[in-house]
């Protein structure tokens, strides 16, 4: 029974870990940029989370909605102002580019608020939890779980049905011939950037929920994304979803099998998965977030 | 009066110097025809009139207005768009989407995806395929209903006949007529003289990247066309 | 630009700098104190790490952010050959090379599935891997390290100047090797996969083979000198060895020199220490600095201060390009 209690734990846990990866892959999948700083970002979305939640009217989980708003902000500014400079054919550049800003906003954000650990308190929802087919599952995670379905479905919904939706998967296809039909894919780009963002913001501040961050997370955060990426890399939207799955289950096996493992066997199992299926992450190459 | 005039105009491709002072003009309601052998700038010169290409030295009138340093989105919201090589559909996306992608120049105008269909009735019974499915023709239709789709003044089309049996290249350009009808000008790129003959009412001919010959398609002799197009012959 | 001088010259102007710099480096413990010599052992194996990074991402084509996993395999190796076997770690430098050569090409048909920033990433993984496996492993030091236990019992000059040959070695390799290499034919082939893949693949030249050549070259020598700069402190531990900050002194050298030359790292490893030597006491504002520096490099001259220097000069001692005559 405990062993099911885990892995019901690593299911909720990847859940979240699918939305980390989300920002990094719908970023990818629309500009062919990954944003080396999305670690970074994801933590300074805690940092602002842990500031603005003792104003957050009714509950302070509802401080995922500001803080996602200023991360699209952030995100539209970052494409525009920097991005967007050094775009081409070469990738180098923007991913020089992004991880310079990764050690800035690291650095910066340990000399501001200093090396400590923190969290976001949700107050007593904390300690809730509940029995179900036996196992005692807690709420907040459930919660976060949910959130996280919930942001998957609406991005797919809104990017099948929307105009502008429609706008960001044709841009993602060609983003030349876009221009011939009146797009200025760089707002495309920045709004993708900043919705990117949006997304990670709130995946960084239900992770502050949940557990505990420093300024220094972010390294552990982008490679967590990176990992449910590739993993989930098999072609589809869910894939990421699964990759996360798979990531927060074997982490929270080999914590019970071996405390000090950490990261590691997450990390391996990554690995393995990168030996054993090549054809899945060929496909990552012309990934195209979007298809069904 | 002429609502597209290129003035010596000079674009570089790369380090490569592709067109070489070329002018040339379009009226309202014309078909142009733009000739060549691979290789000729032909390509290279549309994507500069689109602003596609930035490299680029002298002038681009449309309706009066400089645009030779627009940006290119900008210029296909004045009514300037083209049908790229080799279609580029969004591949990912159904026909109706790329229809509707048109739609983002904003502009006004009779061309709706109920007129697109109208001209070409297949196009509405594949609107929910993804489009990287259909045949070549049936994209080159899509390609050319998305263009349209942006109620464009001036429409550029970049080898539209390009791999398609003929039976198709023929339908295709007796929709010119209605597409000209609603008072759109067409430029067409051909390696097809004979059809870019049939299709205009003018056409130039670029050779290593100069106009080696321009006129009236009924009016010049075909061994002239022949020389100009291979640079068979001198000409000063 | 100015027209290229003949070969024959600037074959003279290279031998001339390399006889220059070999008799200088040599010299070089004749004249300065211990301290500075320890200070020149860390300057020329960090410029070596800059230039294994560079090799890589500029005349490879391969961009990795876990080059410091080499640096921590190399310096473990050596630790844990040495203290093993009580053999003196100079004469184990070459089975390093071997060493993290071996483990390159191991991985290698892994990553290469990857490309661009997962490439990079994977790598870092890798490296992540490797560090929490040794910092849990108490026959590996765990968390705490390893020290260097043969060189203890010997004179400590001849180790520091012994050291410092190695290190100076090494940087000479890392200009004039360099150079040399991409002279090579297999310098050519990495250049032509580098710059366009498929046609590179087109005149006959296996892409995957020139890669992965080139990934194991800058893995076994970016080992070699982890392990050096690890003698030179006497002691490794997994956080320092696997740091990702080595990753970011790498990138500011290369990226505000500029990547893919020979001589733009010699700028930024200046660059580096003399920064080092204003701001090192200010902490975490001194990294900002220097993430701020590779970004606003990126933004106004993304070719590095060397670009900038040739661009304005003309002077580009070690050019590895042929330029074609000029077209009218």
């Amino acid at each position: 029974m405990i062993w099911l209690e885990t892995i019901a734990n690593g299911i909720l846990l990847g859940g979240l870990y699918a939305l980390i990866g989300l920002g990094l892959g719908f970023a990818f999948g629309v500009m062919r940029v990954v944003n080396v700083a999305q670690g970074d970002f994801i933590v300074a979305a805690a940092f602002i989370g842990l500031y603005l939640y003792p104003w957050t009217p009714i509950h302070p989980i509802l401080v995922i909605l500001p803080v996602a708003l200023i991360a699209f902000g952030i995100g539209i500014l970052l494409q525009r102002l920097l991005i967007n400079r050094v775009l081409g054919h070469d990738q180098i550049p923007q991913i020089l580019l992004t991880f310079g800003l990764a050690i800035v906003l690291r650095n910066g954000m340990v000399a501001w608020f200093g090396a400590n650990s923190q969290s976001i308190n949700v107050g007593n929802m904390r300690f809730w939890g509940f029995n179900f087919l036996g196992m005692r599952l807690g709420v907040l995670p459930v919660v976060v779980l949910v959130i996280a379905i919930v942001l998957f479905a609406a991005l797919r919904f809104w990017l099948n049905r929307s105009r502008m939706g429609r706008i960001i998967r044709a841009t993602a296809d060609d983003h030349q011939v876009v221009q011939l039909l009146g797009v200025n894919y760089r707002n495309v780009y920045a709004v993708a950037m900043g919705l990117a963002l949006a997304l990670s913001a709130v995946a960084g501040v239900l992770l502050a929920m949940r557990g505990s961050f420093t300024p220094y997370s972010g390294a552990d955060r982008l490679l967590i994304a990176f990992e449910v990426v590739v993993i989930g890399g098999l072609g589809s939207f869910w894939g990421m979803f699964i990759g996360g799955i798979v990531l927060g289950v074997t982490q929270l096996l080999a914590l019970k099998i071996d405390p000090s493992a950490g990261l590691m066997y997450g990390h391996i199992v990554f690995f393995i998965i990168l030996i054993l299926s090549p054809q899945g992450l060929s496909s990552l190459f012309s990934m195209k977030v979007f298809r069904k | 009066m002429s609502l597209l005039k290129v003035e010596n105009l000079d674009v570089f491709y790369g380090d490569f110097h592709a067109v070489r002072g070329v002018s040339l003009e379009v009226n309202e309601a014309q078909t142009v025809a733009i000739i060549g052998a691979n290789g000729a700038g032909k390509s290279t010169l549309l994507q500069a009139i689109t602003g596609l290409n930035t490299q680029k030295r002298g002038a681009v009138t449309f309706e009066g207005k400089d645009i030779s340093r627009m940006r290119a989105d900008l210029i296909a919201r004045a009514g300037v768009t083209m049908v790229p090589e080799g279609r580029r559909l969004f591949g990912s996306l159904s026909v109706e989407d790329n229809l509707l992608v048109g739609e983002s120049t904003k502009r006004k105008g009779p061309w709706t995806l109920a007129a697109v269909y109208e001209l070409f009735p297949r196009l509405g019974e594949l609107r929910k395929m993804q489009s990287s499915t259909l045949s070549g023709g049936q994209q080159q239709m899509v390609a050319i209903g998305r263009a349209l789709m942006t109620n464009p003044r001036l429409l550029l089309c970049d080898e539209i006949s390009l791999g398609l049996a003929p039976k198709i290249i023929g339908d295709i350009y007796r929709c010119f007529d209605a597409i000209r009808q609603s008072g759109v000008s067409i430029v067409v790129i051909e390696q097809n003289v004979a059809q870019a003959c049939h299709a205009s009412q003018h056409i130039y001919c670029l050779l290593e990247g100069r106009i080696s010959l321009e006129g009236d398609p009924r009016k010049l002799a075909m061994n002239d066309i022949t020389a100009a197009y291979f640079g068979t012959e001198q000409h000063s | 630009m100015t027209a290229p001088r003949p070969t024959t010259t600037r074959n003279l102007t290279i031998a001339i700098l390399g006889v220059v710099s070999f008799v200088v480096l040599a010299a070089m413990p004749e004249f300065v104190g211990q301290g500075d010599l320890r200070l020149m052992i860390e300057i020329f194996t960090v410029f070596a790490f800059a230039q294994s990074w560079n090799f890589l991402a500029g005349y490879v084509g391969l961009m990795s952010f876990g080059q410091q996993l080499f640096i921590g395999l190399g310096a473990y190796f050596l630790f844990m050959t040495s203290n093993t076997w009580g053999i003196n770690p100079f004469f184990l430098l070459p089975l390093v090379f071997v060493f993290c050569g071996l483990f390159a090409a191991l991985v290698a048909p892994f990553v290469f599935r990857l490309r661009d920033a997962y490439f990079a990433i994977s790598i870092w993984v890798i490296a992540e891997i490797v560090r929490l496996f040794i910092a849990q492993k108490d026959w590996l030091g765990s968390v705490s390290g390893l020290p260097l236990v043969v060189t203890r019992d010997m004179d400590r000059t001849v180790v520091a100047v012994s050291t410092y040959y190695v290190a100076a070695l090494l940087a000479f390799l890392s200009v004039f090797g360099l150079y040399w290499l991409s002279r090579q034919k297999i310098g050519l082939a990495l250049a032509a996969v580098r710059d366009n893949e498929g046609t590179a693949a087109a005149v006959g030249i296996n892409v995957w083979w020139t890669r992965f050549f080139g990934f194991v070259l800058t893995g076994g020598f970016a080992g070699v000198a982890g392990a050096v700069y690890y003698m030179s402190v006497f002691h490794v531990e997994p956080g320092g060895a696997f740091d990702a900050n080595w990753m970011v002194v790498m990138l500011f050298i290369v990226i505000i020199g500029g990547v893919g030359t020979v001589e733009g790292p010699i700028i930024g490893t200046a660059i580096y220490f003399l920064f080092r030597a204003w701001f090192a006491g200010t902490g975490n504002l001194y990294l900002m600095l220097l993430g701020a520096a590779a970004v606003i490099t990126m933004l106004v001259a993304s070719k590095g201060l060397w670009g900038v220097v040739k661009n304005t000069t003309g002077f580009e001692p070690f050019a590895t390009r042929r330029l074609p005559p000029r077209q009218s």
